[in-house]
Parts: structure tokens; C-alpha cells; sequence
């Protein structure tokens, strides 16, 4: 890290290319590179494998390559998570469990990238991704069950008179759903970001010392790859969980 | 991986603790200033919604914990 820069300085976002249309800024920034360089990986990694198998015709297309197994643990591990959290209906919502965690995983595993940029880091691209939950899991529950998807802020076997007071604040642990998913994962992608950043200044500040801040970094670099895999975990079983209770009303 | 998802999940658990009572206070904040700004009612409707909000916060980390004691 150069001396003045700040470590907050990864996280600015930079137009590339500038698009004005009717006055509203869409230009192409780094940001939108790095979301475009996620989804086209994510593209390559999920076809390249099942398409080179069907050109030749060889013994060894009776065995999946290595490739192959990783894209399928991939799929077989929210396969699983579906089936446990939501039960045999959650197949219908693979594909949007799926995108998600494959996006937010492939995107904080390319911010871990030197030089690159991590979209998540930022609350707005996580809120987002919430938001889409919250409404799609919320509609759901009015397409499944109507009206009665009201019953879901009433606790059953409750007194009436606690009833006044119990349903607000169901109502707003029920909105405090897409701002904590959304605030869990921007959080600790700034804030383990930030960390490497300001560790790797001690490096250089210290001089020979340096090398006690550089053997942390190597061990932060580990933790941010868990947390980068966690996080994207924990949005996809939360995801589930949502639809979980959207389908079955507590 | 099935053989992770148990050491995940306690992971994930400790991850998510930590937000739901701030997701609760920030949701509880809004709403309250909204409504002190619709019924000029300046210090109450914030007052009594972060009361609530801390509650429904706590009634979210109760659920959690209920649902690491017994998985269903």
C-alpha cells in the first residue's frame, strides 16, 4: 500500500465506461465489471465441463472430470440444503437459491483477488439481492395462502390481549429480514477487507518487524475465504428459511 | 460436502446472532422516524418503536436459539 492511500480506497467505485442516458449515470464501473466477470465465470464453470464430454468419444467420457464433480458438488450441496430446510416442494425454488448463492460465493471469492474488486462490499449491491428475497418470499406467501398469510404475524394459542402489542413486533421482526441478511454481508466483507488493507500497511511500516503483520495477513487471508464461503452460505439457508415459512405458516 | 454442514451451521449461527437484533433496531428506527414525521409527534413514535424494535429483536435471536436446540 502506497503511503496516503487509505485502506477504504478499494471500495470506491470507478465509472470505465461513461453512460449518460436522460440525465440518469449508468456508467459501467468497476463494480459491474467484476458482477459481469462473476456471472460469465459462473457460465463457463457450469457448461465448459458437461460441453467438451460430448465432442469426443472416448473410455474416458465414461468418467466426470474433475470439473464435472465440482460443478455437481456445487449443485448437489444446495440440492441438500433445499431438501432439508424446505422438504420436497423447495425443488420448485432451486434455481433461485442456487443463483444466489453462486453469485454472492463467486463474488467474494474474486474480491479476495489482489487488485479486484468485491461488489459485495457494498450495501447497496447486498440490499439489493435482500430485497429480491423478501419480495419474491413475501408475494409467495399471498399466492399460497391468500389472505390467511396475515395469521402469520399472529403467534397461535396466544391471549387476545397480548395481541395489540405482539403483532407490531412481529411485523417488524418480519421487516428486519432483508436488512439484516443484506447488512450481515456487506459488514463482514468491508470489515475483513478493511483488516487486510490496514494490516498490510503495518507490513511495510515496520520494516524487518514487517514480518509478524505478514504472517497474520497469510492466516486473514484463510479466515476471509471461509467468511466468503460462509456468508454465501448462510444468504442461501436464510433464502430457504424464507420460503420455508412462506409455505408452511409456522 | 454433507459431512461439514454440521460445523457450518454452528458457524453460521454465530454469524447470524449478531445481526438480527441490529436488523430489528435499524427496521424499528426508520419506521418510528417516519411516523414522528407524519403525526409531528416528535420524541414518542421513535421512543416506543426502538422499545419494540428491541424486543422484536430479542424475539428473533429466542427463535434462533430455539431452532439450534432442536433442528427440526
Amino acid at each position: 500500500m502506497a503511503k496516503g492511500e487509505s485502506p477504504l480506497k478499494q471500495f470506491e467505485i470507478q465509472p470505465i465506461i461513461d453512460i449518460n442516458l436522460f440525465g440518469l449515470d449508468i456508467s459501467f464501473t468497476n463494480s459491474a465489471l467484476w458482477m459481469t466477470v462473476t456471472t460469465a465465470f459462473i457460465l463457463i464453470f457450469f457448461t465448459a465441463p458437461f460441453l467438451k464430454s460430448k465432442k469426443t468419444n472416448s473410455v474416458s467420457d465414461l468418467y466426470p472430470s474433475r470439473m464435472q464433480v465440482a460443478a455437481e458438488l456445487g449443485f448437489s450441496f444446495i440440492n441438500s440444503l433445499l431438501n432439508d430446510t424446505v422438504g420436497k416442494e423447495g425443488k420448485k425454488y432451486f434455481s433461485l437459491v442456487f443463483t444466489l448463492f453462486m453469485f454472492i460465493l463467486f463474488g467474494n471469492l474474486f474480491g479476495m483477488i489482489p487488485y479486484s474488486f468485491t461488489f459485495t462490499s457494498h450495501i447497496i449491491v447486498t440490499l439489493a439481492l435482500a430485497m429480491g428475497v423478501f419480495i419474491f418470499v413475501t408475494v409467495l406467501g399471498f399466492v399460497k395462502h391468500g389472505v390467511k398469510f396475515f395469521s402469520f404475524f399472529v403467534i397461535p394459542g396466544l391471549p387476545i390481549y397480548m395481541l395489540p402489542l405482539l403483532i407490531p413486533i412481529e411485523i417488524i421482526s418480519y421487516l428486519s429480514r432483508p436488512i439484516s441478511l443484506s447488512v450481515r454481508l456487506f459488514a463482514n466483507m468491508l470489515a475483513g477487507h478493511t483488516l487486510l488493507k490496514v494490516f498490510a500497511g503495518f507490513v511495510s511500516a515496520l520494516g524487518i518487524y514487517g514480518i509478524l503483520p505478514l504472517v497474520f495477513i497469510i492466516a486473514l487471508t484463510g479466515l476471509e475465504i471461509l467468511i466468503a464461503f460462509l456468508q454465501a452460505y448462510v444468504f442461501a439457508i436464510l433464502t430457504c428459511l424464507y420460503i420455508n415459512d412462506a409455505l408452511h405458516l409456522h | 460436502m454433507p459431512d461439514k454442514q454440521p460445523k457450518m451451521q454452528g458457524l453460521s449461527f454465530a454469524y447470524r446472532i449478531s445481526t438480527e437484533l441490529l436488523g430489528a433496531l435499524i427496521v424499528s428506527v426508520i419506521i418510528g422516524l417516519l411516523i414522528d414525521k407524519m403525526f409531528d409527534s416528535k420524541p414518542i413514535g421513535l421512543i416506543t418503536l426502538i422499545i419494540m424494535g428491541f424486543f422484536a429483536g430479542l424475539l428473533n435471536i429466542y427463535r434462533l436459539i430455539r431452532r439450534i436446540e432442536n433442528p427440526k
